[in-house]
């Protein structure tokens, strides 16, 4: 009997095959910590960009009949008042929101550039490999603070010029990984296979090369989305970040912590906020790699 | 009767007790999501001095025959039934128990010596460590006793290479050597999992002829488990022919290569190209892939592969049949 | 069909740098150290050796997967080193290969069916995705798979299956020639046969040249019309397939042939074998004149002082041994 034959016989003529990210990501959705991470930080997601939308709050809203309260129920400042009589949960939210996007935008931005240029140094080896890797070892040596300062000095203040001081760093390390994977992969059968087939090294890159090393970069940069939040929280306190309108939970905390002997409040509830952020961010890291574990398949 | 003169010699030797006795070994994993069965309800016996082979392909479960006798088993697996050597169970033995066994009555190589030799180890200490633990032989006795081993396996130079780490020796030496540390203590039971399976031929042929001159010198039995036939037809005594974790059929060696019953072993023999054949046109092929054992009901395992299935084949497992020194498992064919 | 053979490999050497030294010369593995041979249209060469002999790494030379060190390579005529970058590129389309790890050859993120797609996208670009779907599915109910497997990934087939992916994939330009590298080694015996026997069919409907590396014997006497024979990279014996199975000339080939165990137990406790005495030389140091000599029954000191050349002996038949031939008790196996 013929193999199509038998095939069509057993009944198992499924159309979609399930890929190995798909397996992955079964098994995330089964794992109680990575979901709860994952709900946690949907939760906060919504509360930060719709909350004050929904309910119509101003965090620059001044009330200076309401300086510096504690956390009332009664007169709806939950999270109490800062010394300009501004809302802290409002304030807290709408830091959220640069927080997080900041965190993810800007390991989107190490993203794109750490993958690209690690799979191109790592696929193109030999001296064109080295000298690519030396401009990283480089770059490695600039300290942070350095670095983003030089960009305050040259694009001035600006979320922008935030965004690219971090972005700078993280990609980084993203390449390295990159460039590891990338040298693993390009001994494998599959990508002698595709030079065989014609494949010009580019097509090879980022047909094979990049899709392969998925694994890895989604593991880190959910690790590196909690780094940049950490960072910006950093830099913000040290003000060099965010400046004013906008606030940031760094930013909220750093004035938190200038009250803190007096008012408990202006410093516990931002911090909360982004213990909460991190923490959700380290289950669902852990989350990933346990799914991406070749060892459980 | 066909047979080998050297398996008449020993069904005349006649010892009343078999060396080893198996019945019933059944094996079960347990996985993330499912359960599934690498052996079921596997039997056998094995004389002093016999050379049993154990033939299968992919999901046949004949390794896993090998590593739960040594206590081996991974951590998720379950071992059902029995397993007597020299009359004790050996089967689910704590470990303090089993290591007075393993290593010197029932001793075993693999496939690759590389990963089981321990290449941080020079040769002569990991051979002398089986001495002194097994034997509380120590010091340059050992020293001695080891040495003499290595020579006895034909590595030239024995008494300097004692000092070498395993990634000085090739591959094929580096395969005596192992056989050399199983055979120290002068066990009973050898198992050898695919042992020439990672050489190359011509150094396969000399390893072969090792066992055979070696089992039939110490009177050491020997299991080996493989997948090519060639190999069997050139060591062994008696051959049990395995699919899916079932016992398709065994017998003695010529029994079975030229009197094939089970529609499996006929299909096998079959379609393997041959150094001496003459014709060259489409080789008879077993239709299908090997089975996946989570996949299998209850009844034949290779069922779905075979020429002669029935309905019945697919729900019911045909039962073991003995007839003589043969057995078979099969609805469709009697001995 | 025309006299001219389709591969001509002159003379050919790989050789690999292996650790520059401090003092001294720096070593080179001499992995493929002068090997000669022709490959017509249609015909199928069996390439057989054991560890070190360089069998793969002239399967990956001859693809220009490694760069060669010296020595031709003529594909239809035309020298293959004066081709790089684009130009070698496009001419990969008539030469592919099939690997020993079925599974490991396809990239694990991609379905089969475009795996198979791919040399068409890259190759055909014209194409529209309608057309390309038709040519994948017409070319895996050619191998046997069903269409409808299309979607799936390399993972949740199995060897054989992922086998026929692979043949699917390297088919699909209708290539002249594919090197097929170990191709069944690592499957199931009960499976070898089949993708023994695709290979055939392909060949016989397709015309293609396969130039088949394996160190199983017995395969390679099924499927191959002429057999070459390596060892430490260069050719000890090379002729038409039926002569070299009825009688080996050289020393070398005898001891493999011996060496085979055949499925036949009363043969087995005949057969005398040949076995060789030492080890594998190593291939940055090999041994002067013939390499085989540290382990050929019959090595004289002529052997170490001079290397044999090239003897044909017959239609086709080519031996490296200055005692070719003349050893008594020749083993056949007919």
């Amino acid at each position: 009997m013929t193999e199509t034959a038998m095939a069509a016989d057993r009944d198992v003529a499924v159309e979609k095959g399930v890929s190995q990210t798909r397996e992955a990501m079964g098994r995330l959705v089964r794992n109680p910590a990575a979901m709860f991470g994952i709900v946690v930080m949907v939760l906060l997601f919504l509360a930060c960009f719709l909350g004050p939308i929904v309910f119509g709050l101003d965090p620059e809203a001044s009330d200076f009949d309401a300086v510096s309260l504690p956390p009332t129920f009664a007169n709806g400042h939950w999270f109490g008042t800062d010394d300009l009589g501004r809302d802290l949960l409002t304030r807290t939210l709408t830091g959220g929101r640069v927080s997080l996007l900041l965190g993810v935008t800007a390991t989107l931005v190490a993203l794109g550039i750490g993958v690209i240029y690690g799979a191109i140094a790592g696929y193109a080896g030999g001296r064109i490999d080295s000298l690519m890797m030396r401009f990283v070892d480089v770059f490695y040596a600039v300290p942070f603070i350095f670095f983003v300062i030089l960009l305050t000095f040259l694009f001035g203040r600006s979320l922008l010029s935030l965004l690219i001081a971090i972005g700078a760093v993280y990609w980084l390390t993203i390449a390295v990984i990159v460039r590891g994977e990338t040298l693993s992969l390009k001994r494998k059968e599959f990508i002698e296979a595709a030079k065989a087939g014609g494949m010009s090294a580019p097509a090879i890159i980022f047909r094979h090369i990049v899709p392969n090393t998925v694994a890895p970069v989604i593991v880190y940069a959910s690790m590196t989305v909690s780094d940049v939040i950490l960072g910006e929280s950093l830099l913000s306190f040290l003000g060099l970040g965010v400046q004013e309108p906008n606030t940031s939970w760094g930013v909220l905390i750093e004035d938190g912590a200038a009250t803190m002997e007096s008012q408990w409040w202006p410093l516990i509830f931002p911090a909360a906020f982004l213990a909460a952020t991190l923490f959700a961010l380290n289950y669902i890291a852990d989350g990933l790699r346990d799914a991406f574990d070749p060892k459980s398949r | 009767m066909l047979s080998t003169p050297r398996a008449a010699e020993v069904r005349a030797s006649g010892t009343a007790a078999p060396l080893l006795e198996v019945q019933g070994l059944t094996v079960r994993f347990r996985t993330e999501r499912k359960s599934l069965q690498a052996l079921t309800d596997i039997g056998f016996s094995m004389a002093p001095g016999e050379i049993l082979g154990i033939v299968g392909e992919s999901g046949s479960g004949k390794t896993q025959i090998l590593l739960t006798m040594m206590g081996l088993l991974a951590e998720n697996g379950r071992a059902f039934g029995s397993v007597k050597l020299h009359g004790e169970e050996v089967l689910n033995l704590p470990s303090d128990k089993l290591d007075r066994i393993r290593g010197s009555r029932m001793t075993m190589i693999f496939q690759d010596p590389m990963t089981s030799l321990n290449p941080y180890m020079r040769v002569g200490k990991q051979l002398t460590e089986v001495l002194v633990k097994h034997r509380g032989v120590g010091g340059s006795e050992a020293v001695r006793q080891a040495a003499a081993m290595l020579e006895h396996v034909r590595i030239p130079e024995a008494q300097r290479r004692m000092g070498m780490y395993p990634h000085e020796f090739s591959g094929g030496m580096r395969q005596r050597a192992m056989i050399a540390m199983a055979l120290l203590c002068k066990p009973a039971l050898l198992l050898a999992d695919e042992p020439t399976t990672a050489l190359d031929v011509t150094v396969q042929a000399q390893i072969l002829m090792l066992m055979r001159d070696l089992a039939r010198e110490s009177g050491t039995s020997v299991v080996l488990v493989t997948h090519d036939l060639g190999v069997v037809a050139d060591l062994c005594d008696r051959v049990i022919v395995l699919y899916g974790g079932r016992i398709m059929e065994d017998g003695p060696i010529d029994d079975v290569f030229y009197n094939p019953k089970h529609p499996y072993t006929k299909g096998l023999l079959r379609s393997m190209p041959r150094l001496d054949e003459k014709t060259h046109g489409d080789l008879p092929t077993i239709p299908g892939q090997p089975p996946v054992l989570s996949l299998l009901s209850g009844g034949c395992p290779f069922e779905a592969r075979c020429e002669l299935r029935q309905d019945h084949c697919k729900s019911v497992f045909p039962p073991l049949v003995r007839s003589g020194p043969r057995r078979l498992s099969c609805h469709e064919v009697s001995l | 069909m025309n006299g001219q053979p389709l591969l001509s490999v002159q003379d050919l050497r790989v050789h690999f740098g292996a650790g520059k030294k401090l003092f001294g010369k720096a070593a080179t593995i001499k992995a493929i150290d002068g090997v000669t041979f022709d490959l017509r249209p249609g015909e199928t060469l069996g390439v057989v050796g054991e560890s070190g002999c360089g069998k793969s790494t002239l399967g990956r030379a001859i693809l220009r997967l490694i760069d060669p060190t010296a020595g031709r390579v003529l594909w239809l005529g035309e020298d293959m080193a004066g081709l790089r970058g684009e130009a070698l590129r496009r001419e990969r389309r008539n030469m592919q290969v099939i690997f020993q790890d079925p599974v490991a050859s396809l990239d694990p993120r991609m379905t089969v069916g475009q795996a198979i797609e791919r040399p068409l996208i890259t190759f055909e670009a014209g194409l529209s995705g309608e057309e390309r779907r038709r040519r994948v599915q017409e070319m895996m109910e050619l191998v046997g798979l069903p269409r409808t497997w299309a979607g799936r990934y390399p993972h949740e087939f199995s060897g054989g299956q992922c086998q026929r992916v692979g043949i699917a994939r390297a088919m699909i330009l209708r290539p002249k020639l594919i090197v097929c590298d170990e191709p069944v080694s690592a499957l199931d015996v009960s499976i070898q046969a089949q993708i023994i026997n695709l290979l055939m069919r392909l060949q016989r409907e397709f015309g293609l040249s396969l130039l088949f590396i394996s160190h199983n014997l017995s395969v390679v006497r099924h499927i191959s019309n002429r057999v070459m024979v390596l060892y430490l990279g260069k050719v000890m014996e090379i002729a038409d397939r039926d002569d070299l199975y009825a009688r080996q000339l050289h020393p070398y080939t005898q001891a493999l042939m011996s060496a085979v165990p055949i499925p036949d137990p009363r043969l087995e406790r005949q057969r005398d074998k040949l076995l060789l005495s030492g080890d594998l030389p190593s291939p940055i140091n090999p041994p002067s004149g013939c390499r085989f000599r540290t382990r050929c029954p019959i090595a004289t000191a002529r052997c170490a002082a001079e290397e044999p050349a090239y003897t044909p002996f017959g239609k086709g038949h080519l031996v490296a041994c200055h005692y070719a031939g003349t050893k008594p008790g020749d083993v056949s196996h007919s």
